[in-house]
């Protein structure tokens, strides 16, 4: 196949590229899934910068990581988790900090992100980015595991807002001042995801803007979009966060305005469930390049756009 | 308090436990009719990685018998770390012990075994196989002091079922396969570069790598392997191996 | 422990190293492969292997039986020459068109 005929196979390690820790600019970039590996190993398709889930590249060898050092070399990387579980009140495991040290070491991404949720108890790991309660105790175990992560990778994190289903009575902090609260006392960023604003907004009725105006823009580190699914649960209407599709109308609207409070900032365009064509993604990326463009003309020119 | 929040939800989502989601709903979780959502997030994405891990065994029960074994399978061994690649090693050892479908499917367990091989060798560090080049260089007085390693990708699944024909299989053999010895397959699976290589072996080449991997030198080993296949003949097999890439290129050379 | 002579050895590994060189690529040697990703059409070989990690929710609900529902049906069980033989004509595929 022709995605192995541009796939360096290197037993060795390092990154010999010219991106060393590059920092992912204020653009228009897309996640990068194993079903376009082909068109990035054997062309240059024109996105600022890529995300990658970094769960997936934490196997010791084989193919996968082959592939992403290969396209590393020509675009600047985001390493964005989802196994992390920095709401754990058992703590971290240590184990998987290690690997995600080792990943950032050898891959140099210039941005690393997180979620404020949760996925391990009791050493098991349940694969979604599950909710917590807005408590001070929520708060202060996710800011003890957000300062381990820093310190164990030797860098600053953002951490982003997730999407939810449940609240929980014993909440006593807005979501959106819990999410900055973490920020500030933690030192780490904050990925904003506005589509995951506009899904729990409307799943647990409050004001997508009443959330975008809590946020201090200088905390903002990156910004996501993707699609999310207008169905029923149990005979009654949600909003479920499948990053399957376009961009709703609504959360183009959400970018905007965030993009004017908060200035330029790098934007990704997410899609995981039935992955469209590449140009599907690419013209998605590309809206957002045009808000980009006319909302904060004076962002930094970039050499790897074809 | 978190912690017993946690405890719960794992229990309501994998557990598949009512009376810890009454509790939650008890304990102030709202909008609890979508706690299900969590769930079926869980059990289909992790549904989705053993699909993905183990093709053919989907393939063959097809997808709503498959969505059965996996449900059973991750609410008795949720993934134990967030890396899913290595999750499903345990999968065919399940299966075995699954009655309906061994009943009906005998060679299910071994199959998976050997998915799951393919799969360990896709993910495994990358290692320099050897080839003849690497020997060349040596005084012909060595060679009977030659020690050879396998290659870290390297996985062997002897099986009394066809195993090497059903994987990659599209559906159920017709006419069905006899199992026990006449049907018995074994197979090597290695990933010398970036591909993975399923290959059939013979019996005598099987128990070759087998006591190879055991640790014996090559004398041993090809005692063993002409014990196992009368066929078996060591230049011809050394020299297959050392062109698909079977052994490391680590050798070493016994003190005489 | 049973073992080969070391002359055996000797002579052996010498004859794999000349017939290593007479045919680089061995094809005669290579025995029954299958490679993994060529089996199915139009998958990228360097895709998956195993699931891959995502962020998002799951918009369709999963089936959640929890019955083997067998892939052959009760009646076409039967005995032949001492060997259960439930399978004929049980192709999935053919069975869902």
């Amino acid at each position: 196949m022709a995605a192995e005929d541009g796939m360096a196979f290197d037993h060795g390690n390092g990154l010999a590229g010219r991106n060393k820790r590059d920092p992912v600019p204020a653009a228009a970039g897309i996640g990068l899934r194993h079903t376009h590996y082909g068109e990035f190993l054997n062309g240059r398709p024109a996105t600022a910068w890529l995300e990658v889930h970094s769960e997936n590249y934490l196997c010791p060898g084989g193919p996968r990581l082959a592939t992403l050092e290969a396209i590393r070399q020509h675009y600047p990387l985001s390493c964005h988790g989802v196994g992390l579980s920095l709401g754990s009140a058992e703590g971290l495991d240590p184990g998987h900090l290690e690997q995600l040290r080792s990943l950032f070491d050898r891959f140099e991404p210039g941005l690393v992100s997180e979620h404020v949720s949760w996925s391990t108890t009791g050493g098991d790991y349940l694969n979604d980015l599950l909710p917590l309660p807005y408590t001070e105790e929520a708060l202060d175990i996710l800011v003890r595991n957000i300062g381990q992560a820093q310190d164990a990778f030797g860098r600053r994190i953002l951490i982003e807002n997730p999407s939810s289903y449940v609240t929980f009575a014993q909440s006593t902090i807005p979501e959106w001042e819990f999410c900055a609260e973490a920020a500030r006392r933690s030192g780490c960023g904050l990925l904003l995801d506005v589509n995951n604003i506009h899904v729990s907004a409307h799943n647990h009725g409050y004001d997508a803007l009443e959330f975008l105006n809590a946020i201090p823009g200088d905390l903002v580190g990156e910004i996501h979009i993707a699609g999310h699914a207008d169905t029923e649960w149990d005979g009654r209407p949600v909003l479920i966060d499948d990053h399957g599709s376009t961009v709703k109308e609504a959360v183009w609207d959400l970018l905007e305005i965030a993009l004017s409070r908060f200035g330029p900032k790098p934007v990704l365009m997410e899609w995981d469930l039935d992955l469209p064509p590449l140009e599907t993604l690419l013209g998605e990326a590309g809206r957002a390049q045009a808000l980009l463009d006319r909302l904060a003309p004076e962002r930094p020119a970039l050499d790897n756009v074809a | 308090m978190l912690p017993d929040l946690q405890t719960a939800f794992c229990a309501g989502t994998v557990g598949r436990d009512t009376a810890a989601v009454a509790a939650l709903a008890d304990g102030g979780m709202e909008n609890g009719h979508r706690f299900g959502i969590y769930r079926n997030n869980i059990f289909q994405s992790l549904t989705g990685v053993l699909a993905a891990a183990f093709p053919t065994v989907s393939k063959l029960v097809g997808d709503e018998n498959f969505a059965v074994l996996a449900h059973r399978f991750i609410a008795a061994h949720p993934p134990q770390r967030p890396s899913l690649y290595a999750y499903g090693g345990n999968f065919a050892a399940f299966l075995a012990g699954f009655a309906p479908a061994v009943e009906e499917l005998p060679f299910l367990p071994d199959l998976a075994q050997v998915e799951w091989a393919v799969n360990e060798a896709y993910f495994e560090a990358d290692a320099e196989p050897l080839v003849a080049d690497h020997l060349a260089g040596l005084a012909p007085e060595t060679y009977a002091r030659l020690r050879l390693h396998l290659h870290p990708t390297v996985r062997l699944i002897g099986s009394d079922w066809p195993v090497w024909d059903l994987w990659g299989a599209e559906a159920l053999p017709d006419p069905w396969p006899p199992g026990e010895q006449e049907g018995a397959q074994r197979v090597l699976v290695r990933r010398p570069e970036s591909k993975v290589d399923v290959v059939m072996l013979t019996p005598g080449d099987f128990a070759f790598l087998g006591a190879l991997a055991a640790g014996d030198a090559l004398g041993e080993a090809a005692a063993a392997g002409a014990a196992a296949g009368p066929d078996f003949d060591l230049a011809t097999c050394l020299a297959g191996h050392l062109a698909g890439g079977t052994f490391h290129s680590g050798y070493t050379i016994d003190a005489s | 422990m049973k073992s080969v002579n070391a002359l055996t050895v000797a002579a052996a590994v010498a004859g794999a190293l000349s017939l290593a060189a007479v045919t680089s690529a061995t094809p005669a040697m290579a025995a029954k492969t299958k490679c993994y990703g060529i089996a199915k059409a139009g998958q990228n070989d360097c895709g998956n292997a195993a699931g891959t990690h995502s962020c998002a929710g799951q918009s369709k609900v999963s089936y959640s039986g929890d019955d083997w529902k067998g892939v052959a049906s009760a009646a076409a069980c039967t005995e032949m020459g001492g060997q259960t033989k439930p399978f004929k004509g049980m192709n999935p595929k053919k069975k869902s068109s």
